[in-house]
């Protein structure tokens, strides 16, 4: 069903925390790990040993070098996934019903059973949300880990998407970010978390903290009051003993 | 983006089927050429075949094209589905036309049918090119060129090969061809001003605005992966100024030539007449192939902007 529900209950979404990642890449792989089972199992490799491997990924990390307009310059490493958007422009292209965000939590996902693989709603993703799995025929995403979060065979603490929990720096958190009063969105609030593209009109769920910025005043010692108040051939001896010293 | 051979195939065939059908409609009316002979069932059923052959192109792109059928149900949200929507109701007027055609059954029924099958066909040509206009991501097709251009270029080749068509006799065929020839500049200079439009637009998404990193330089280290992958494969189609220069003069010239072979009709001797169309309507599709071609391979999406694109 392609039309976008009205609102959604719960606002289910991801914190990314660019200033915590150090790019280790742990999430990207225990995302295609957990999905070599469960919703959208399995998530390909073609020719994984061979000359030229590719395959369907959820979760891929960018990394960016960035220079300050105070001359400070970081490298950010920059994990992209699905946004579940609230205005999914995936979700309204998709002519078959295959795409839909469901009202109970607002996760975008992806109806294997009926998608026909034309592959519009990835056009349609301004982030490059969506992959094509081409042993399949049908279109792939981020899902949330619906089939994690919700799962009562494994312990509580464990039902967080496989990225969340397996991040070893804690740059990544799960919650509702359409509660307020969620621990989520009081650490965008606090953090100033953004959107992704705004000008895009997708209003993406998935916020991203920023880098927190740097201070890069050296540390100087200041120079001694009146220390020079010679006269003359005095003046001179001082200054030829303090050749060496760098001033 | 990546020129798909399965969707540029698919529309060129289809925009020149629709446009045959369509115009021809239009021709009818207007008296140039009469339903009676031979010529318009040639027409209906040349337009019939490129539709349908176009139709079955873009099938072979999908995953699953054994569930296409899905693809009619969400008109109400998805461009795509009122495409297919409207592409099947086309065909029912169409045929029954030919129908009557065959039974000899003129009058009002035999015009409704074919006034009802090009009004179809327009719609389906506009529903075709909401999907790009509507698509967001691609600054080069979220635009109001879009949707003007891609009738104009479906009407224009419909147009010529009408010509070609009804060249041996029907009374109006000096005023299609005069009209053809109108079409083919219009098409030129508007595609040169879009060709304009889209190099001196800058999107408005940066890879600024893409990772919300402000700084005042800001460029990718390494990539995510030290291989290729379907996003780059799909949308990160790169094509050189120089080289897309070429083509877009290639496609021009070919416009031009195909005016100039429509000019040379009046001026050849009796036999050389037929040669000078049937290169005209080439030539005008060659153009049409050449523009579809580019107008993927010039669109960036806003998801190369993280590949450093």
């Amino acid at each position: 069903m392609t039309h976008l529900p009205l609102t959604t209950k719960k606002k289910l979404g991801l914190v990314i925390d660019l200033d915590i990642c150090v790019g280790c890449h742990a999430c990207a792989v225990v995302c295609k790990e957990w999905n070599t089972g469960g919703h959208s199992a399995p998530l390909p490799d073609y020719e994984p040993y061979g000359k030229d491997p590719s395959g369907v990924w959820f979760n891929r990390i960018h990394s960016y070098e960035e220079k300050c307009g105070d001359g400070s310059e970081r490298t950010v490493y920059f994990p992209k996934s699905c946004l579940h958007c609230d205005d999914a422009p995936c979700v309204t292209v998709c002519p078959t019903g295959a795409s839909y965000k469901r009202e109970e939590d607002g996760i975008v996902l992806v109806n294997a059973d009926i998608c026909i693989g034309c592959k519009l709603c990835s056009w349609a993703c301004p982030y490059g949300a969506r992959e094509y799995d081409e042993d399949a025929g049908v279109m792939k995403k981020c899902t949330l880990c619906v089939d994690r979060i919700y799962n009562e065979n494994i312990p509580k603490e464990q039902r967080v998407p496989a990225c969340v929990s397996t991040c070893p720096a804690g740059a990544r958190h799960f919650g509702d970010l359409g509660d307020p009063k969620s621990d989520v969105s009081k650490l965008v609030a606090d953090r100033g978390g953004y959107d992704l593209m705004p000008e895009q009109g997708t209003k993406p769920v998935n916020k991203y903290l920023p880098p927190r910025h740097m201070e890069t005043k050296e540390a100087a010692l200041a120079p001694v009051e009146g220390s020079n108040t010679s006269k003359g051939l005095l003046k001179w001896v001082d200054r030829m003993l303090s050749e060496n010293q760098v001033s | 983006m990546h020129p798909a051979k399965s969707v540029i195939i698919f529309t060129s065939l289809s925009g020149a089927g629709y446009g045959l059908l369509i115009m021809s409609v239009i021709a009818r009316q207007m008296g140039w050429i009469d339903a009676t002979g031979g010529h318009w069932p040639v027409a209906m059923i040349i337009g019939i075949v490129l539709v349908s052959g176009g139709l079955l192109a873009s099938t072979v792109h999908l995953g699953h094209p054994e569930r296409a059928w899905r693809a009619m149900s969400q008109w109400r949200t998805s461009w795509l589905s009122r495409e297919g929507v409207l592409a099947l109701l086309t065909y029912v007027p169409w045929t029954l036309n030919l129908v009557l055609w065959w039974f000899g059954v003129a009058g009002s029924l035999f015009t409704a049918t074919a006034i009802l099958a090009a009004v179809l066909a327009l719609a389906t040509l506009y529903t075709t090119s909401m999907i790009y206009r509507t698509l967001k991501p691609v600054a080069a097709w979220s635009n109001g060129f879009v949707v003007p251009i891609y009738l104009l270029f479906g009407l224009t080749s419909g147009l010529v090969l009408l010509c070609a068509i009804v060249f041996d006799g029907a009374s109006g065929a000096t005023k299609l061809v005069f009209l053809s020839q109108i079409a083919l500049v219009v098409s030129l200079i508007v595609k040169r001003i879009y060709w304009r439009f889209i190099d001196r637009n800058d999107a408005a998404t940066t890879l600024q605005s893409a990772t919300g990193l402000k700084g005042a330089t800001l460029s990718v280290l390494e990539q995510p992966h030290s291989g290729e992958n379907y996003l780059l494969k799909e949308m990160g189609f790169q094509i050189g100024r120089k080289y897309a220069s070429k083509l877009r003069d290639l496609c021009s010239l070919l416009l031009l030539g195909a005016v100039i072979a429509l000019a040379l009709i009046g001026v050849a001797g009796d036999g050389l007449g037929a040669w000078m169309v049937s290169i005209a309507v080439a030539l005008s599709f060659l153009a049409v192939l050449v523009e579809r071609w580019l107008f993927f391979a010039e669109a960036k999406h806003t998801q190369a902007l993280y590949y450093g694109h």
